[in-house]
């Protein structure tokens, strides 16, 4: 598995990421010249991705993971930062034919396939939109070609059986297949996937984990895995960033982070997984409340209101990541 | 005799044309006090569908067809709260007047997705207030103390009973319904996939609630969801549900370590285990789709995915047996 990534060849880098949405003052706030306030969703993120890695991004709702993944595919302005995507800086690309040409290597895959799919369109229309928009096809013999191949890319076979349906006559986990056949169609580099099965039977699940897994092995696709649940993750990705509110707290190798995590709030979701025998129940390391609002952010190490092993020194002092083995960082003041 | 004793129930849906579908077939199981039973299988098996047909609350092409529901109840026979109603009733034979004493008074459920069903221009403590003063029958007071009551329980602080549903987080809301359904201090709540679209940490949250009710109310809980891990996490009891039948019936020591159903084997394999020595590289994943109620096989519910099937299994449907006392299995393969 770990051959196919080619360490050397950076395909995504990101630097210094920050990304601000302005909060709203209201006619008052704006009269009375009230400070303009800000949520924090990605505050200072940075991070590389070899060549055919799956980087899995793993956080809570409220971590900044799916705004950094839509700052990596320009879909959302960054404040500050740099993204560079095979040596070419993704904000600095204001226009709009180059955007379109980026955005061809580059395709997301969103959580809900019930609601991602245009309930008045076939399968064919739905897979074939991108070559349209892209003008990637000369002729209808071509486009029939190429969505059939992403359909059978994605693993819906016979391709040619799938074309006049319609989403509703299609089973949750078909549904998620089309929408990866779309973004396949278009022969990515970077496939961003979005919490793709959260929504999914458990039954389902490995299966499109699996054919995410395919895709790399076969196709050297790099994969950015976004999801809540660690344990998806330790299946199929390379290496594991956990995010809390806005920043990388800890990553590395997955199999290191799992097996040895050092951050306390990876420690923490590492506990509550749930484990598939009551005879190896353990002691849920819960913790209390919810992310803080990432407007008013809690001075210091930003988990230090919801971590156990919080010290004074927490509360003043803002942790940076470290290095604590190989390719093993942790951003946390008691390691 | 168990707190609640479903015997047989089998419930059918009636399509335009007037064709019974069998949604729920001969499923029985028993829940005793303080305990959990865990309703396990992929969407469409008819976990729901029991839920619906042993409240009475189907749709209107719902029928029961056969089955009983047995209620032992647990308070004082003449007590004034429940009108005086005998110990033990089946709640399918009583009338819908009757019926109302039991369901959300006795037995409550919280549906699935029921955190995105708060009124959204009502405040939180008012909808919850609601059920108390119709069921109750009690004034806005007594009903606004049952409310902070309540809150705390399921960990809510009360100055929130004054806010409104949107400012509130999903796991909030979740707290918010449940604390709902104990309104009538029940001694059955059933919750409909109360985790699902929640995540680790706020699933892990409401688990601990689900735990902590059970052990300070006595509570006894029905948890009807997909995900095995919240199942081995609080169950005692397992209900493997495949095609609107009983798969297999254990207690979740046996289910998780002694399964002898091959849907059953199947999903254990497709669940995803960080702690297992050696991480598999790839998940066992069950080839196919659970069988649609209108094209259900002729023998066998499972056979069409099965990996060890035999000829019979195409045409006669295994009957559920005991292979140890407490151990339940459909499957013409598991023979003692």
């Amino acid at each position: 598995m770990e051959q196919k990534v080619r360490r050397d060849e950076i395909i995504l880098q990101v630097s210094n990421l920050r990304t601000l949405f302005p909060v709203s003052r209201g006619v008052v706030g704006t009269l009375l010249f009230n400070p303009r306030r800000h949520v924090h969703a990605v505050d200072g993120v940075s991070f590389s991705v070899a060549k055919g890695e799956i980087l899995g991004l793993v956080g809570e709702s409220g971590s900044g993971k799916t705004t950094t993944a839509l700052n990596v595919l320009g879909l959302v302005e960054p404040t500050e930062g740099e993204i560079l995507f095979n040596d070419q800086s993704v904000p600095a690309l204001t226009h709009s034919r180059e955007r379109l040409g980026l955005r061809r290597q580059m395709q997301i895959i969103f959580q809900d396939p019930y609601e991602s799919l245009n309930p008045r369109q076939t399968v064919f229309a739905t897979v074939a939109e991108p070559l349209e928009v892209h003008r990637l096809v000369k002729s209808r013999e071509e486009k029939v070609e190429r969505v059939k191949a992403a359909l059978n890319a994605a693993g819906l076979k016979p391709p040619e059986t799938f074309f006049d349906r319609y989403p509703q006559e299609l089973s949750g986990g078909q549904r998620q297949r089309v929408v990866i056949a779309g973004a396949l169609v278009l022969n990515p580099q970077l496939l961003v996937a979005d919490e793709p099965v959260s929504m999914l039977d458990v039954s389902i699940r490995a299966d499109i984990l699996n054919l995410l897994h395919q895709l790399r092995e076969e196709r050297g696709i790099t994969i950015l895995y976004i999801t809540h649940d660690l344990a998806t993750a330790a299946y199929f990705t390379d290496r594991v960033a956990v995010m809390y509110l806005g920043r990388i707290v800890e990553i590395g190798p997955t199999k290191t982070v799992l097996s040895d995590p050092r951050h306390p709030y990876t420690q923490a979701l590492l506990s509550v997984i749930p484990v598939p025998n009551p005879r190896r129940r353990r002691k849920r390391m819960i913790l209390t409340g919810e992310i803080p609002n990432p407007i008013d952010l809690p001075s210091g190490c930003r988990f230090h209101p919801r971590c156990p092993a919080a010290s004074d020194q927490c509360s003043q002092t803002e942790p940076q990541l470290q290095s604590v083995g190989a390719n093993h960082r942790v951003a946390c003041l008691s390691v | 005799m168990a707190l609640l004793e479903v015997r047989n129930l089998s419930v059918d849906y009636l399509t335009d044309d007037g064709t019974a579908l069998h949604a729920v077939e001969d499923v029985s199981f028993s829940l005793e006090q303080a305990r959990s039973l865990g309703l396990v299988g992929e969407s469409g098996c008819g976990k729901t569908t029991t839920m619906l047909g042993m409240l009475r609350l189907l749709p209107a092409e719902g029928r029961i067809v056969s089955g009983e529901v047995r209620y032992r109840s647990l308070q004082n026979a003449h007590s004034p709260r429940l009108g005086g109603v005998p110990r033990e009733v089946d709640l399918l034979r009583l009338s819908e007047r009757e019926m109302r004493k039991y369901r959300w008074n006795r037995i409550a459920i919280v549906f699935q997705g029921a955190m995105n069903a708060l009124n959204p221009v009502r405040r939180v403590g008012d909808q919850i207030a609601e059920p108390i003063m119709l069921h109750g029958a009690v004034d806005r007071t007594t009903a606004s103390e049952r409310v902070v009551e309540l809150l705390e329980l399921v960990g809510i602080t009360p100055e929130m009973a004054r806010q409104y549903p949107h400012q509130y987080s999903g796991g909030m809301r979740q707290r918010a319904m449940t604390a709902m359904a104990l309104a009538c201090s029940p001694d059955i709540l059933i919750a409909d996939e109360p985790t699902t679209a929640l995540d680790v940490m706020i699933q892990a949250q409401i688990l601990d609630l689900f735990q902590h009710l059970q052990e300070q109310l006595g509570l006894s809980i029905i948890l009807v969801t997909h995900d095995l891990g919240v199942v081995a996490e609080i169950c005692d009891d397992v209900l493997v549900m495949y095609g609107g039948r009983t798969a297999e019936y254990a207690s979740v020591d046996t289910i998780y370590n002694e399964p002898l159903h091959p849907y059953t084997q199947r999903l254990m394999e497709a669940f995803p285990d960080i702690d297992s020595p050696a991480l598999k590289t790839s998940l066992a994943s069950i080839p196919g789709y659970p069988p649609p109620l209108d094209a259900l096989p002729a023998g066998c519910r499972f056979e069409p995915r099965c990996y060890c099937k035999s000829d019979i299994c195409a045409v006669e449907s295994p009957p559920l047996l005991a292979v140890k006392p407490g151990h339940y299995v459909a499957c013409h393969q598991v023979r003692d």
